[in-house]
């Protein structure tokens, strides 16, 4: 096999020599020494010009090519880096449209803190975190704190106790991106009880979903569909539906009642005038005021005749007095204020109330009227005339102003007889539940009290089931327990909802089953914005 | 010899390879479950691999010191360079980011990758052409050697002018095969295509003059040819061994720019994203 | 500009074996018997034996205990007893933590970081004077100062012969480049003439009782080590040994100076020139022992014969036939022949001794050239070349893979780095197929490049057996550069810090130093080149060892 002939040296034989014959580099006949160490020629008589080696100029050009980066990321960040233009060498990426549009004045620098600093302080802020909830804080406010799991004031019982807005919203994704985007997994990062998928192992929805605490209404679904729609007496009974009372159209997590004009009215408008208001009772003038017996009073005497000094019948005579003379609103306790003496007494004329009382007082049988009026004060008249307030109807201001009045009032008989179902005046407590805990009654149909991260939207769904397939009646709970304790738990005659309503549409490979659907992170619907006027374009 | 053969030895390389890359993998998928930010724990792995890679480069200048066999250490480079590209796509969960100065460091790594990949095929298909030749020339020493077999070629030109008494074989030569002997030619054809064209230049130079030379300049002629021919397997191994050596000159300056965006990424991201 | 210095170029002499012995010394030394025997007047005017007894030898006394040679140590000198006793050690051999080896001084850790930036810019430079000479320590200059610590013990464990006064040992190391085959350590206070071997060998040239009685001795003392190095005979008890050697004919192919007719004749000479230690076909009347050099095992192939493999120290040829022979009772002609490959030493122990003593305890051989026999012809292509460019005598050469190589000189690099910027070899050599053999130093098993070094400069390191240089006392006189049949030493014109060459005030010329690889023996490294190569192109290898060849595993 072939062995060259040793050639001249070409410096070869010094790899770490820095040059090469410059002859060589022409490709003529490099000479037999090399070039010297310091790059020179050793020839006297026609000397080359050594070139550098390969190795040398690769040094070379990797020594420009780094400069040139470096002066290139220092120009590019340095000009054209004011308002709307993101420098070059600091530019991540377009902001999605909702931020674009109004951070194009600020610059980077409306989230940024670092940015319209000098070197140092870019060198300072990479060691140093800054956090950026004030920066988003500044235009996004929330029910509550916005560092706080769900913004909520309550400590989490794993996962972090202060969240940062980035865990969730990252942007310089591109203009289309969507900024809130987040994975199952990803919401139950701090949940206690985790699962795989909605469909498949998603968390039992409570008992009595959505209905998670005491109505508000006494309703009794079952026995009302299964017993008194199906009355004789109720000839469109037969028809109700549930839409009948419920305005389902609007699409709204909570299906409101149409009201008791609607809903109930047409079978109970008669109750709520049934039972009257009996307040003052006056006995046989003639009696001997040591004659008289406490017995013989209304429950609402009995609360403003506590008093023992005195014999009875000087009270009672001291009392009247003083309501003949200063009128209704001596009526109520003294100690009420008028504002709310007027509510209970209204439409008692001072006129009404004191003539008897002072015919009375002085010995003789007040003459009283013989009609009745529909509804209002009047003097029931009889061997022991009453003080009477007929109800209008439903939702009597009077005898609402008296049940809120009683509301706070330890027991009495008085409170009792404004409240039983039966025999109370207006028959109120057959309906509303006015036992609870609350300084004021609530009237009104109380929307079902989930958590309000829970949403659901009932105007999509109802072209696709009906209620009932939802709601399922369930005849066999003891409706009415639950309202003779305060504290008992809630009890609905409507099966709870439970999730495999959902699943049937929901789940692998149908509908979307995302958290997002059903649960929302920050507690309203849409955190408020107050963009400062100065970010406004 | 195991039953995998040669292939065994791969194994420590790939299961390394691969707990490198399952590890970040799965850490930043947690991350990733738990709120936490999963670029940060792939970018600082993608940057420790990127380090290493670097020192390939610091082993190879400090020879004198008991580091590691140099051929461990290539292997470890190649096998940590794909490593880094799928850790790359790991990093940036795209193939091409958003952003000038991330598109600008995701440009400059994917063409040093692809240096890197280009120059590792060429270093192990070059070799066997070279041996192939039958021909082993150091690569300073080519432009002696062009230097000698021009000489003779001249030579033996002028002395076939003088000893045939004509010059057909050198007018012919000063219009063909003199440009050839000047210097390596056809380094395109030689680098990539096999020397096919080259060779068959010389081949029809050399034939396409012999109709019209006498017996004594024919002879002379296939000495020209032999020469020629010399000069072919010298132009080969110019343009292997220049291309071998040269592509280093891409590869390093890109690393120094990649490495320069990739600091200044990580400042940035730093300043900026915390 | 190049600077231009000039100094005295160093002298055959400049450096004597030892302080350099008196004159009433040397009037001693030849009234013994031992010289007086030699004829002074034969010897050359420019060498005389009396310089050559001043400058090449050196008394040293030694205590009882001391140790006067070490077994393994590729040794420089012959010994003659002045006076005392000595005794050698036979078998088993002395442990080594005994003989004192230490390692080779690596670089400490400060050092080899140093290297990063203390290479120098000018190639080959020496500070601006001759160098140190190589100082004596002790009083003669000595070394290994070592101590057989209890002499009774050490008599009891191993078996030893006495040397008494006028007794010569040693000159088969010193003549012979291979290591020492025994220990010797003083058993009485002890009195030495201490001959380094290029005295000995101008002695013999010139003195013919000297030579025979060399030649004699050579036969007598080393041959029953020499048996005893090969397992066949390592389980012998004495007196059979001594039956044994007793028998051995002692045999010599080739010449010595091999190395010269061989870059002589280098193309010319083919293996059909070769002297026929043993022919194919041919029936063997003794089992043959390589003791020195290379030999060739041929078979034929049609017309011309194909080289199977080689064999090197301690192996044997012919051992299977004899054995089939004595089995089975009927003669078995050989298989293969023997040639002779430069110059070889040949042991030839009869078959009857054989038959009587060895076979009976040994197991049947196995077959060693099968799978050389069996080899494609194709591949035998690199076999004959190894032997035919002389490779074999290398177990560290510096083999390049060609397929693997990328040319990029990270070798070489490493090389320089390691060398204070100047590489000990260059990237070219001879080329087969896709196997590249670079000039750079095979540390050969028969190092033809020791002979003729007027200083010693050339040695063989005692730990390691690489062959180092030592810088300081080389001369220049290029005799070892010259020698190597791989020009793989090169010679170099050293410079002084002003990059100028040095040159001999005398006569104007450059005053060159020998280089060569080294093994990188004091680096931490290990050879560099090795390390250095991305690809796993090169090895520093022993040819039977190369992985995929089939050679002859050792």
């Amino acid at each position: 096999m072939s062995t060259p002939p040793k050639p001249p040296s070409d410096g070869y034989e010094r790899p770490n020599c820095r040059h090469r014959c410059g002859r060589g580099a022409e490709w003529g006949t490099p000479c037999s020494e090399g070039p010297n160490p310091d790059g020179t020629c050793p020839q006297s008589e026609l000397p080359c010009v050594p070139r550098a080696t390969l190795r040398v100029r690769r040094g070379w050009i990797t020594v420009w090519a780094s400069l040139a980066t470096a002066l290139l990321l220092a120009a590019g960040f340095h000009f054209g880096s004011t308002g709307s233009k993101r420098p070059r060498s600091a530019d991540p990426g377009p902001l999605s449209t909702s931020h674009a549009a109004f951070t194009a004045e600020a610059g980077c620098a409306a989230c940024h803190d670092a940015h319209e600093r000098d070197v140092a302080g870019l060198l300072k802020a990479v060691i140093k975190p800054h956090g950026f909830n004030e920066a988003c804080s500044g235009c996004h406010s929330f029910a509550g704190p916005a560092a706080t799991p769900h913004n909520a004031a309550f400590v989490a019982h794993r996962g972090p106790q202060t969240t940062d807005c980035r865990q969730c919203h990252t942007e310089h994704k591109g203009s289309l991106a969507d900024i809130s985007r987040l994975t199952g997994d990803q919401c139950q990062t701090c949940h206690k009880q985790q699962f795989q998928r909605f469909d498949l192992d998603h968390p039992p929805f409570p008992t009595n979903f959505p209905r998670l605490s005491r109505a508000t209404i006494k309703f009794d679904h079952a026995s009302h569909f299964k017993d008194h729609f199906q009355k004789p007496e109720n000839p469109s009974g037969p028809i109700v539906t549930c839409a009948t009372c419920h305005e389902s159209a609007p699409s709204r997590p909570n299906v409101t009642t149409a009201g008791f004009d609607v809903s109930c009215a047409r079978c109970h408008e008669l109750q709520t005038r049934q039972t009257e208001l009996t307040l003052l009772r006056l006995p046989d003038p003639a009696t001997k005021p040591q004659e008289l017996d406490a017995a013989d009073a209304t429950p609402f005497m009995a609360t403003r005749l506590t008093a023992t000094n005195q014999v009875y019948g000087e009270r009672l005579r001291a009392l009247l007095g003083g309501i003949a003379g200063k009128g209704p609103k001596e009526l109520p306790a003294p100690s009420v204020p008028s504002t709310n003496a007027a509510r209970l007494t209204a439409g008692l004329s001072h006129e009404l109330l004191a003539a008897p009382l002072k015919t009375w007082l002085k010995g003789e049988a007040p003459s009283l009227s013989q009609n009745a009026p529909v509804s209002g004060w009047y003097w029931f008249d009889d061997l022991t005339p009453e003080l009477r307030h007929r109800p209008a109807g439903h939702a009597d201001p009077v005898l609402r102003a008296w049940l809120d009045h009683t509301a706070a009032d330890p027991a009495s008989p008085f409170k009792a007889e404004l409240r039983h179902p039966q025999k109370g005046p207006g028959r109120c407590a057959k309906c509303h539940v006015l036992d609870g805990p609350a300084q004021s009654t609530p009237w009104t149909y109380a929307p079902r009290t989930t958590k309000a991260q829970t949403r659901f939207a009932h105007g999509t769904h109802l072209g696709l089931r009906t209620c009932i397939e939802c709601h399922a009646m369930d005849a066999t709970v003891d409706y009415n327990r639950q309202f003779s304790l305060p504290s008992s738990p809630p009890v609905s005659t409507l099966h709870g909802v439970t999730a495999a309503s959902c699943t049937e549409c929901h789940g692998k490979t149908k509908v979307s089953q995302d958290c997002r659907l059903c649960h929302r992170y920050h507690t309203e619907a849409v955190t408020h914005l107050r963009i400062p006027q100065a970010k406004w374009k | 010899m195991s039953p995998f053969g040669k292939a065994i030895h791969l194994l420590p390389l790939i299961v390394g390879a691969l707990t490198l890359l399952g590890v970040p993998w799965l850490w930043s998928a947690q991350a990733r479950r738990t709120l936490g930010d999963p670029a940060v724990i792939t970018g600082w792995w993608l940057f420790g691999v990127f380090v290493l890679l670097g020192a390939f480069n610091a082993r190879k200048k400090l020879s004198v010191l008991p580091l590691g066999r140099a051929s461990a250490w290539l292997r470890l480079h190649v096998a940590g360079g794909f490593l880094a590209i799928a850790l790359f796509w790991l990093h940036t969960r795209s193939l091409w980011p958003t952003g000038a100065h991330r598109q600008a460091l995701a440009a400059a790594f994917y063409l040093l990758s692809a240096s890197g990949i280009v120059g590792w095929l060429l270093q192990r298909t070059y070799p066997r052409q070279l041996a192939d030749t039958g021909l082993e020339i150091i690569y300073e020493h080519i432009p002696a050697e062009i230097a000698r077999l021009r000489n003779a070629a001249d030579q033996l030109v002028l002395d076939t002018t003088r000893d045939a008494g004509n010059d057909t074989l050198a007018r012919h030569y000063m219009e063909t095969l003199h440009w050839f002997f000047r210097r390596p030619r056809f380094f395109i054809n030689h680098a990539f295509f096999g020397s096919k064209h080259a060779r068959a230049w010389v081949r029809q130079q050399c034939g396409v003059v012999r109709p019209y030379l006498g017996a004594v300049e024919r002879e002379r002629l296939e000495s020209l040819a032999a020469l020629a021919e010399e000069k072919l397997q010298i132009d080969f191994h110019h343009a292997a061994q220049s291309i071998m050596k040269r592509w280093l000159l891409v590869h390093l300056p890109l690393a120094a720019v990649t490495t320069i965006l990739v600091v200044w990424h990580v400042l940035l991201v730093h300043a900026y994203g915390r | 500009m190049t600077n231009e210095s000039s100094t005295h170029r160093p002298q055959r002499w400049d450096t004597p074996f030892g302080p350099g012995l008196s004159d009433a010394e040397i009037d001693q030394v030849i009234a013994r018997p031992e010289f007086a025997s030699i004829r002074a007047e034969r010897f050359p005017a420019h060498m005389p034996l009396r310089e050559i007894l001043r400058n090449d030898t050196r008394i040293v006394r030694l205590d009882p205990g001391e140790l006067i040679v070490r077994e393994g140590d590729y040794g420089n000198s012959a010994f003659v007893i002045l006076a005392g006793k000595a005794r050698v050690v036979l078998a088993p051999g002395l442990p080594s933590e005994l003989l004192g080896r230490h390692k080779t001084s690596q670089k400490g850790w400060w050092q080899t970081i140093s290297q990063l930036w203390q290479n120098r810019r000018i190639p080959e430079l020496r500070s601006n004077r001759r160098g140190p000479v190589p100082k004596a320590s002790g009083d003669t200059g000595f070394e290994p100062r070592l101590f057989v610590q209890d002499i009774p013990v050490a008599l009891d464990k191993h078996r030893t012969a006495v040397l008494e006064e006028g007794a010569i040992f040693g000159e088969l190391a010193a003549l012979g480049r291979v290591p020492r085959t025994t220990s010797m350590f003083a058993a009485t206070l002890i009195e030495l003439l201490e001959i380094r071997w290029q005295g000995l060998r101008e002695i013999r040239r010139h003195d013919e009782g000297w030579r025979k009685r060399i030649d004699e001795r050579y036969r007598a003392n080393a041959l029953q080590s020499h048996l005893l190095a090969s397992p066949l005979f390592a389980k012998l008890d004495e007196a059979t040994l001594a039956i044994i050697a007793a028998g051995t004919l002692f045999e010599t192919y080739g010449s010595f100076d091999w190395h010269v007719t061989y870059k002589q004749l280098q193309r010319q000479q083919t293996p059909a020139d070769e002297p026929v230690i043993a022919r194919q076909g041919d029936h063997t009347d003794g089992l043959l022992l390589v003791r020195a050099g290379f030999a060739r095992v041929v078979s034929t192939l049609g017309s011309a014969e194909r080289t199977l493999t080689y064999l090197g120290v301690g192996e044997h040829h012919g051992l299977e036939e004899l054995h089939e022979a004595w089995k089975s009772g009927a003669p078995r002609p050989l298989g293969t022949s023997l040639k002779a490959v430069g110059y070889v030493d040949v042991l030839r122990v009869p078959t009857a001794l054989l038959e009587k003593h060895v076979f009976p305890a040994m197991a049947m051989p196995e077959n060693r050239f099968a799978a050389q026999t069996a080899r494609p012809l194709a591949e035998d292509g690199f076999m004959e070349w190894i032997v035919a460019e002389r490779l074999m005598n290398g177990p560290r050469a510096m083999l390049i893979d060609l397929d693997r190589c990328t040319r990029c000189d990270d070798c070489v690099r490493a090389c320089a780095a390691t060398h204070d910027g100047n590489p000990r070899f260059t990237r070219q050599g001879k080329v087969f197929d896709h196997w590249q053999v670079t000039h750079a130093c095979m540390h050969c098993v028969d190092p033809v490049c020791l002979i003729g070094c007027p200083t010693g400069a050339i040695h063989r390191s005692p730990q390691d057996g690489t062959v180092v240089i030592n810088d300081s006392t080389c001369v220049g006189c290029s005799t070892c550069a010259n020698s190597c049949p791989y020009d793989n030493i090169v010679m170099v014109a050293i410079r002084d810090g002003s990059a100028g060459v040095h040159r001999d005030s005398a006569d104007g010329q450059p005053i060159l130093k020998a280089t060569k690889c080294d093994l990188c023996a004091e680096q931490a490294t290990g050879p560099a080149c090795v390390q250095a190569c991305p690809h796993d192109a090169l090895q520093r290898i022993d040819f039977r060892q190369l992985k995929g060849f089939q050679g002859l595993e050792s």
